[in-house]
Parts: C-alpha cells; sequence; structure tokens
C-alpha cells in the first residue's frame, strides 16, 4: 500500500512539473524567422512615416526590411520597368497605384490581395474606382488619400479683407487686389513640371463622367472633347499673362512654392494636400496658417475637390512572397496605421485609424470629402499613360504650344502608348 | 639523309615546314590576343546593335515581344509632335558646338604651344572641366544660370549689364544656346589636347625657315600650320559631330528636355520612349541615329579626306 502511495504521488509530482512547460508552449507564439525583405520605393515616399514603422518592424514581425530608394519621375518607371523585364524584382514594390503604371509591369508578377486579413479595414468599393484593376485589388494603401484644390494662406486674406473665392471672377478680383498688395497671387512652380498639371486636372475633375473615361480607354473619345480640361489649362495661362503669378515661372520650384506660400509671399498654391507634410515640416509654425478651398471653375458652391488615391505598395510574386505578404497585412493592421499617420499627414483609407498628424489645410479639404463634394480627381482610371503631361503644360506656360495643341499632343501620346501595348488592344489597331 | 622530296632533302621539307608554322603562329598569336576583348565587343555591343534592328519593327513593351509591325515604330518617330523641335536642337547644337570646339581649341593649342611661363597651368585649368562628371557639372551650371539666384545674371546686373540678363535655361529660344555652351566650356580642353599633340609634332624648322623668308604669324598659320594639322582638324570635326548628335547627358541635367519639349533632342526622345515602355519605338529612334550618324561620318570622312589630298 505504502509503495502504490508513493509511486502515485511520484507520477501525479512529474505529471505537476510537464503542466507549466505545456502551458508555456501553448501561450509562447511561435518565433518567426528573422527574413530580410528587399523593396524598391520612389524617394518621395520615403518620409517620417515608414521611418516610425520601421522602427518596431523587426521586433513585431521579424522582418527586416532593406529599401532601395529610386529617384521620381519617369527615372522611377524606367528603373522599376527594367528591374521586372530583367528579373531583378524586389519582394516589396512601393508604386503608383494607378493601372496604367502597373499594368504594363504584368499583373502575373504582383499577388492579388482580395481575402487578405487588412481588407476586412477597407472600404472596396469606395476604392474600386481608382486602386483596382479588372475588379481585383492587387494595390494595398500606402500614404494616406490627398485632395487636390487650392491652398491658401489665410494670413495674407485676413489682411486683404478676402473672402474664399467662388467663381473664377472671384478668384481674378482676389488675385487682383493681392498683386496690389505686392504679393503674388498664385505661385506656379513651373520648373517641376508635374505641379502645373494640378489646376487642370482640378478643373477637369468637375462634373467628370466616368463613363467619358471609358470612352477614352475604347477609342471612342479624346481628351480634347473634355471641355473643362482644356479650359483650365487656359486660365491658368490667362491668370499668368495677366501677372497673376510669382516672376520666372519656369525656374520656380516645388520647394520654393513651399516656403512661398508658407511665409506668405505668395497667397495661392493649387497643389495637392500632400505638399502640407512637408510645409508642416519645414515651417511648423507657418503651416497653421494655410487653409483650403476647391479650384473655383463651375462657380456657385458647385466646385468639388479632387480626391487622389493613394500610392500603394504591391507584394512581388517570388520566394518571400509569404513574407512579404505577412509585411503587407502588418503595415495595413490599425496599430501599425496609427504609428504612421501620427507622423505623416495625410487622410488615412483604412477603417478605424484614429491618430492622424493632419493640419488645418487637411482638415479643411478632409471636410469637403465629408460634405460629398468630392470626386475622384480626373486623372484616375485611363488604361495608358499618355506621356509627359507636365511638360506639356510647361510648354503652355513657355508659349510654345496653345492649351488645345497641348490637349492634342497628350491624345497622341494615349493612342501611341495604346498601340504598342502588349498584347495589341483591338479598339487602337 | 633521309628521303628526298623532288630532289629536295628531307631536312630543307622539314625546315620549311617549320618556317611555315612559325608563320602562321607570329601571324594569329596577336589574334589570340585580341579573342577575348573581341568577344566581349561582339557580345556586348554588336549583337546588342544587330538586335535593335529586330526589335525596332515589333512591339515591345521590355518585358514582353508583341506583334510585327514593319516600319509603324519609324512612322510613329517621325510622327512625334516634338520630332521637328528635337532634329532642330540635334542640329544646333552639334553646329554650334562643333564652330566652338574647334575654333576655341584650336585657339588655346595655339597659345598653349608658346613659350609663355604658366603655359602648364593654363593647359591643367583647361582640361580640367573634362574630367568632371558631367551630373556635377550640369547641377553647378543649373545654379550658376539660375535667373534670379545666378551668379551670370549676377554679376551682369551688378556691372550695369542688366539688359544681357536672360532665363538661360527657360526661354525656349535660347536654352539650347546655354546647353551648347555649357558643353562646350566642359570639352574644349579634350580639343585643345588633340590639337596641341597635332602642333607639337610640325617640324619648327618650316617656320624658321618660312621666318627667313619673310612671312608673318598669319602667313605662317594658314601656309605651314593648318595644312599640316589638317589630320587633327578633320579627327577633332568629326569627334565632335558624332558627340553632338549623340548628345544626351548635358540636356538631361541641365534642362531635362524643358521648359516642356523646348530643349529636346533625339537621346531624350529615346528616354521618353523607353520610360514609357515603348522599346519598340525607342529602339527605332536609337536606329534612326544610328543611320544618321554613320551617313555623316562617311559623307564627311570623304569630303575631308579629299580636302585633305588637294591641300
Amino acid at each position: 500500500m505504502k509503495r502504490v502511495v508513493s509511486i502515485a504521488l511520484c507520477v501525479m509530482l512529474a505529471m505537476s512539473m510537464l503542466i507549466p512547460v505545456s502551458a508555456a508552449t501553448a501561450k509562447a507564439p511561435a518565433k518567426q524567422k528573422p527574413v530580410t525583405l528587399t523593396a524598391v520605393m520612389n524617394t518621395d515616399y520615403y518620409k517620417s512615416g515608414i521611418i516610425e514603422v520601421m522602427k518596431k518592424l523587426t521586433k513585431d514581425t521579424g522582418i527586416t526590411l532593406k529599401i532601395e530608394k529610386i529617384p521620381s519621375g519617369e527615372q522611377c518607371n524606367l528603373i522599376v520597368a527594367t528591374k521586372f523585364a530583367t528579373g531583378n524584382v524586389p519582394d516589396v514594390l512601393f508604386y503608383y497605384s494607378d493601372g496604367a503604371q502597373f499594368k504594363p509591369l504584368g499583373l502575373e508578377n504582383f499577388v492579388e490581395q482580395s481575402g487578405q486579413p487588412w481588407m476586412k479595414n477597407y472600404d472596396m468599393n469606395a476604392w474600386k474606382a481608382g486602386m483596382s484593376l479588372n475588379g481585383a485589388f492587387y494595390a494595398a494603401p500606402y500614404w494616406g488619400q490627398n485632395v487636390s484644390g487650392m491652398l491658401y494662406n489665410k494670413k495674407v486674406f485676413k489682411n486683404l479683407g478676402l473672402k474664399v473665392p467662388q467663381s473664377y471672377t472671384e478668384l481674378v478680383a482676389a488675385c487682383k487686389k493681392i498683386r496690389a498688395a505686392k504679393i503674388d497671387p498664385i505661385f506656379l512652380s513651373g520648373k517641376d513640371g508635374w505641379t502645373n498639371m494640378i489646376y487642370s486636372w482640378c478643373t477637369a475633375t468637375q462634373g467628370l463622367d466616368f463613363a467619358v473615361v471609358n470612352k477614352i480607354n475604347t477609342n471612342k473619345s479624346k481628351y480634347v472633347d473634355l471641355k473643362n480640361l482644356v479650359g483650365g489649362l487656359s486660365q491658368q495661362l490667362e491668370l499668368m499673362k495677366k501677372g497673376y503669378c510669382n516672376k520666372n515661372v519656369l525656374s520656380a520650384t516645388y520647394d520654393q512654392a513651399q516656403k512661398a506660400l508658407a511665409t506668405g509671399t505668395a497667397a495661392m498654391y493649387c497643389m495637392g494636400t500632400w505638399v502640407m507634410t512637408d510645409i508642416a515640416t519645414k515651417y511648423p509654425k507657418e503651416a497653421n496658417d494655410i487653409g483650403f478651398f476647391p479650384v473655383p471653375y463651375i462657380g456657385g458652391g458647385k466646385d468639388v475637390v479632387g480626391s487622389f488615391t493613394p500610392n500603394a505598395i504591391y507584394v512581388v510574386r517570388g520566394p518571400k512572397q509569404a513574407d512579404a505578404q505577412r509585411f503587407v497585412n502588418y503595415f495595413e493592421s490599425v496599430p501599425v496605421q496609427n504609428t504612421y499617420f501620427s507622423v505623416e499627414g495625410g487622410i488615412p483609407t483604412i477603417k478605424g485609424v484614429t491618430k492622424t498628424k493632419l493640419t488645418p489645410a487637411e482638415l479643411e479639404a478632409k471636410s469637403y470629402v465629408d460634405k460629398g463634394r468630392a470626386s475622384l480627381v480626373f486623372s484616375i482610371g485611363f488604361k495608358y499613360g499618355w506621356g509627359d503631361y507636365g511638360a506639356l503644360c510647361q510648354d503652355v506656360l513657355a508659349g510654345t504650344k496653345t492649351p488645345l495643341q497641348a490637349i492634342q499632343a497628350a491624345d497622341a501620346e494615349f493612342q501611341k502608348n495604346a498601340k504598342a501595348a502588349v498584347p495589341t488592344d483591338p479598339n487602337f489597331k | 639523309m633521309g628521303i628526298s622530296f623532288h630532289g629536295y632533302p628531307h631536312s630543307y621539307i622539314k625546315d620549311d615546314i617549320m618556317k611555315t608554322e612559325n608563320l602562321l603562329m607570329r601571324k594569329t598569336y596577336s589574334y589570340k590576343y585580341l579573342m577575348p576583348g573581341l568577344i566581349i565587343f561582339v557580345f556586348l555591343v554588336i549583337l546588342p546593335a544587330v538586335g535593335s534592328f529586330y526589335y525596332s519593327v515589333f512591339n515591345y513593351n521590355g518585358l514582353k515581344v508583341g506583334e510585327f509591325v514593319g516600319l509603324n515604330n519609324f512612322k510613329e518617330i517621325f510622327t512625334n509632335s516634338n520630332v521637328n523641335i528635337c532634329f532642330k536642337n540635334t542640329f544646333i547644337f552639334s553646329a554650334v558646338t562643333l564652330f566652338l570646339k574647334v575654333v576655341l581649341g584650336l585657339a588655346f593649342a595655339l597659345l598653349a604651344n608658346t613659350q609663355i611661363r604658366t603655359k602648364g597651368l593654363f593647359k591643367s585649368i583647361l582640361f580640367f572641366p573634362v574630367i568632371l562628371s558631367s551630373v556635377a557639372v550640369g547641377v553647378s551650371f543649373t545654379a550658376i544660370l539660375h535667373p534670379e539666384t545666378g551668379i551670370v545674371n549676377i554679376i551682369l546686373r551688378t556691372v550695369g549689364l542688366g539688359a544681357l540678363a536672360h532665363e538661360w535655361l527657360t526661354d525656349p529660344g535660347i536654352v539650347m544656346y546655354s546647353i551648347a555652351a555649357v558643353d562646350v566650356w566642359k570639352n574644349v580642353g579634350f580639343h585643345m589636347a588633340l590639337f596641341l599633340a597635332g602642333l607639337q609634332i610640325i617640324p619648327h624648322d618650316l617656320y624658321e625657315s618660312a621666318f627667313i623668308d619673310g612671312a608673318g604669324s598669319v602667313k605662317k598659320f594658314i601656309h605651314i600650320t593648318v595644312p599640316l594639322l589638317l589630320p587633327v582638324i578633320n579627327t577633332n570635326i568629326l569627334f565632335s559631330i558624332i558627340g553632338g548628335m549623340k548628345v544626351f547627358d548635358s540636356v538631361y541635367v541641365l534642362t531635362g528636355g524643358g521648359p516642356g519639349n523646348a530643349s529636346q533632342v533625339i537621346n531624350t526622345i529615346v528616354l521618353s520612349n523607353f520610360a514609357q515602355m515603348r522599346y519598340g519605338e525607342a529602339t527605332a529612334a536609337n536606329v534612326i541615329l544610328f543611320v544618321m550618324v554613320m551617313i555623316t561620318i562617311l559623307v564627311l570622312n570623304k569630303f575631308l579626306g579629299m580636302v585633305e589630298k588637294e591641300v
């Protein structure tokens, strides 16, 4: 009997020693194997948000992200296209969300995102037009939603007793008064070609029916048929010719525009709200004096703001695509998005993000979106590129092309890109 | 002595065979050294060049080769809205840089060939820009030629010549001339070096004889220097023309083809096509440039050769 009891006690003792081990084993998550992922990113995208996220990335996931920063603009397109053509692809690609840009890289190179955990917090219907291709989502949002319109220096307006113009006539009148006070009414950063596109994109967005986009995509219509596009480019030229812009427009840069707007040497700057991240960093006090209103084209309070889709992260097919997908799911999770947007401006597209760093201008822009006075900006949804539209806008400002000639040249580039598509587009034979 | 062959002793035949083998080995010896470089040249230059003719007649987006389009890519180049500007700009750039590089290069070489004390320093200063990076030169001159803050316009305004201050890189009317001036500044030292080498092999006794005969500097230059320097002048002209027609880095760094498309040249159009993944069309533009350069070289070579012979 004593022997039986002592054996039973020993067995119980041994079993009791095992319990904490199994419990510990059950509770402790399996340690993620460290992995290094390569990423390619436009240098303009490498800002405070991603830097902050990367501080805890490795600790939380075991992933180290090695980012290769590449120049922006045409060079970015060229480098990315060359990498995919030569098979030297990264594991993660930070790129445009515009289908016309990433579709030529080959959809078979990317992992479709439907069904991924992060999409539960994503309004697919709202972003379908701008972020999906053929109904499939390849792009996860990077950076925030941005809105285009007219940023203005509130102090200048207040000092001159000006109200936010509601029509083009009122805008011209305001410009006249501002010029009389020896301040540049509207800053045009002509040297950086892409910045010249925004004004006509804003006007072209007014009353834009996306059926027109489909017609252009199937060669049933052309850009010259969009009166508000040609009209916007003509207005921009008119404002410059009337002397309501800065001197040496074609030498002025995007950086100079930020300084001019922040310091009040220029009253207005037509741009997307993404510029506020830079202005808030460089001129933190002055950033609070900047406001926002839609470019007054139609007038009567009917003008809408142009809403840009965020940029994108793509999971590239390859041996590390599972880890790359893990990174994307981590990045798009609400806690990480809170980390990102707490240091970086922009309106989050992931639902449930509460920590944002929106400047007054961005909040004013967001209010137009919330009121329903927003539409996807004109440039979204086209199947093919239309060449360097920024350079064509520069041609108009330089006087070497009329607005109509510039849009006709854009049409010609669109046709060329459509005809050069592989496989051939039957609508453009 | 061994069996004879046609009356010749066997040892003589063996000698002949050995001599022939040695001769063959000597003749092929240098080719063996050439082979590695030749193989690399064929694979990295010749084959891609030949391949470009193939891709220029297809729809090719850099990832997949599409359908055969014949001369359509060439037609698209010639119907591009910027084609007139790019050919005109390439011609202006080639002509301006040719004239300035040859004239200034020769002038500096003549100066450097005199007995001035600082000729070593003079040659170094003039040659220094040649070894600088094109990107560094471009970025520097973008600042130097800025219409408001650039040192050129500041100096002009300070000395009362404000009327001469221009928007050097943003005025469509003068932008190509500005770019050409920067290119001449950067590369004139190279042409000076070529001319200097040519000047230094002209025998001095010819000048002495001419001096004794009463010839002045101008006559010596016209009747001795120029004729004996003709091969070098021709080389400089060819280098300059080829460099002018193929220009890219100066334009790209200084203006990117802008303002707008005002300073587009053939190679910036090629880049623009590559960036839009129209690789077939970009390759066709390269083929056009290749043909233009070949024709120019052949015609110039013939003409300059005739001039050389006459002189």
